[in-house]
């Protein structure tokens, strides 16, 4: 054999190798493990059984989301805890556009209009210091209450396809889960076992015009909000929900506006106080 | 003959250059802007002395970090000195805990810099200020505290958990709370890769350790951190060198001077115990001098051997029995 001809055939042989341990590693997808049979339905009722309940989001859960949690304010405290100045808007990418009309802010407007829930829209609405609710509703339906602003979200992975409705201030949301791409090494190893993890992606359109920050800094309807929702528990029994948010808006921003907050697992609702839409004054 | 007179005139203009230099006065400082002067540390690390507390300074591609920001009337030239070194907006301001020496400048310092992540720029809002939580709360009022600072001066970020972590400048930055020290709010900065530690209030070998029980510092507190900055440095031969340690007020240590102030610190700490155990009033115990060897080295008019041992007594007898046996 001569020497190219082996050369080549170690070449082959590694080339085929590659692709027969890649092919088989989870490159990312929607679909989730399986983490309860019986609770997620299924098209298969075994061989030869009759069809099971579709799929629903709920019994594809890989993370659990539910129960009370609390917003933990580690960044840009005075422009999230206290109302900042007018025309305050440090580190929101806004073009000249928004600049002026973060310029036009009006409080007592927004009273006399009773839009004070401008600034508990979808897309400020999580950046705000506030405690959050999460349960199902239905089966494919997530639904987000907050208790300051005593908003309603409803994450909706099996949406209608009608038309969008009337614009919110919560717009209209579509979840799904989403697992990020991962390979595993080189591909010579952990086939087979079920990928742990795992977030919630959800896109937010078709919402009325509201606040990013409570002193009027703008988004429009065009706006698109696109959220990541990530859990990790630490090992002292903490739990967390970090979400990952973008907003993205072609008439106010020059680039996508993006922000992280932490959510802290409460064990009951014994700190969930409802309030309304409520801002109070900029400080002098 | 010619050579002799050769060696005559090199020794005669040097003479004379000698004198001219003596009657020449020094040249204008070049490491230090007003009351603040600028000292290289390691690596990309410096530390700016002057009025208030020290500042430990990181110079980089990514800009600058500052570990505190002295008095708020020393801002500016900390300002102009930081620009004696590095031509970078300034980012990241890391306050090690509430005190006016440490965080007067906020405001200024934070106003001249600007801060970019994530593809957001904070233009007008200057940089960004990160300390522990509680040190957050003293500073924005939340918390009753002399130490209540003009808005712009709040910090922007804040950490709850142990330690707190990011790369700057090529290196990983480490933003450590040290529970119950000189406060209830202090933080230690490791550089990790030039291997520095700014050690704030924890640690300052130019006096003895003030300890700021009405925010929650106590003498156990000061003990751990300084057995913190132990863990963490290392020395490079002979117990000397290695790891640099920028105190809050005096000269840049190493780890040899942290366990020599640690001793000193631990066994005043031990002798007032051991008074109080023997059921002494404070005057008692202060009337046995428990810091008579020390004060010739760390006692100053306005911070006497007598005001410490008062500090650490009442720290003790205020300790529960936990906190007493909090130290390592």
């Amino acid at each position: 054999m001569s020497k190219s001809l082996l050369v080549a055939l170690v070449l082959v042989t590694l080339l085929l190798t590659t692709i027969g341990f890649a092919a088989p590693q989870r490159a990312g997808g929607d679909a989730a493990p399986a983490q309860n049979p019986a609770a997620q339905g299924g098209r298969g009722g075994g061989r030869g059984g009759p069809p099971g309940p579709p799929p629903t989001a709920q019994g594809q859960a890989p993370i659990d989301l539910t129960g009370y949690w609390v917003s933990v304010v580690t960044e840009d405290w005075r422009w999230r805890m206290l109302t900042p100045a007018k025309g305050d808007y440090a580190s929101v990418p806004l073009n000249a556009e928004g600049q002026r009309v973060a310029g036009l802010w009006d409080l007592e407007k927004d009273k006399a209009d009773e839009n004070l829930c401008r600034a508990f829209g979808a897309a400020g609405l999580l950046r705000l210091p506030l405690r959050i609710h999460m349960t199902w509703q239905d089966a494919n339906t997530l639904k987000l209450e907050t208790d300051s602003g005593q908003q309603t979200r409803l994450l909706m992975f099996a949406p209608s396809s009608g038309p969008a409705g009337e614009r919110t201030w919560q717009g209209r949301s579509v979840a799904r889960w989403f697992k990020q791409p991962q390979l595993e090494g080189l591909g010579f190893g952990g086939r087979g076992g079920s990928l742990a993890g795992g977030n919630l992606r959800v896109t937010t359109t078709n919402m009325r015009a509201g606040y990013l920050r409570k002193n009027g800094v703008p988004y429009s309807e065009d706006a698109v909000l696109t959220e990541y929702f990530n859990r990790h528990d630490e090992p002292n029994g903490d739990r967390w929900i970090t979400v990952t948010r973008v907003v993205e808006d072609p008439k106010y921003l020059t680039m996508p506006f993006i922000t992280s907050e932490s959510f802290k697992r409460e064990p009951d609702a014994s700190k969930w106080h409802p309030t309304p839409c409520q801002i109070d004054p900029p400080r002098s | 003959m010619k050579r002799s007179v050769g060696i005559v005139g090199v020794i005669a203009l040097a003479s004379v250059t000698g004198v001219l230099a003596q009657a020449t006065p020094p040249p204008a400082r070049a490491d230090g802007v007003g009351a603040v002067h600028v000292w290289p540390v390691q690596r990309n690390i410096y530390a700016l002395f002057g009025p208030g507390g020290n500042i430990t300074v990181s110079i980089g591609d990514e800009g600058v970090l500052v570990v505190d920001t002295m008095t708020a009337d020393a801002a500016l030239d900390v300002i102009a000195a930081i620009k004696t070194i590095s031509n970078k907006p300034i980012r990241w301001i890391i306050n090690t805990h509430s005190h006016p020496d440490h965080t007067g400048g906020n405001a200024t310092v934070a106003k001249s810099g600007v801060y970019v992540a994530t593809g957001n720029t904070r233009g007008g809002g200057g940089a960004s200020i990160l300390s522990f939580e509680s040190a957050l709360m003293r500073l924005n009022g939340s918390a009753e505290s002399p130490d209540k600072a003009p808005e712009a001066g709040w910090p922007t970020d804040s950490f709850f958990v142990k330690q707190k972590d990011m790369f700057f400048n090529g290196e990983p930055v480490l933003t450590m709370h040290v529970p119950n020290a000189h406060t209830d709010g202090d933080a230690i900065v490791f550089f990790r890769r030039s291997d520095v530690i700014a050690a704030g209030d924890v640690f300052t070998p130019d006096r003895y350790p003030m300890i700021d029980a009405k925010e929650g510092g106590s003498i156990n507190g000061i003990i751990a951190g300084l057995n913190l900055l132990i863990e963490l440095a290392v020395p490079e031969f002979n117990e000397e060198g290695g790891t640099m340690i920028v105190p809050g007020h005096g000269r840049i240590c190493d780890e040899s001077d942290v366990g020599d102030y640690r001793d000193m610190v631990t066994i005043v700490r031990d002798r007032v115990q051991d008074l109080i155990a023997k059921k002494m009033t404070l005057e008692q115990v202060k009337a046995a001098r428990p810091t008579f060897d020390y004060d010739g080295v760390y006692a100053s008019p306005t911070y006497t051997g007598d005001m410490f041992v008062e500090a650490v007594y009442r720290s003790l007898t205020a300790a529960t029995p936990a906190q007493r046996s909090q130290s390592r």
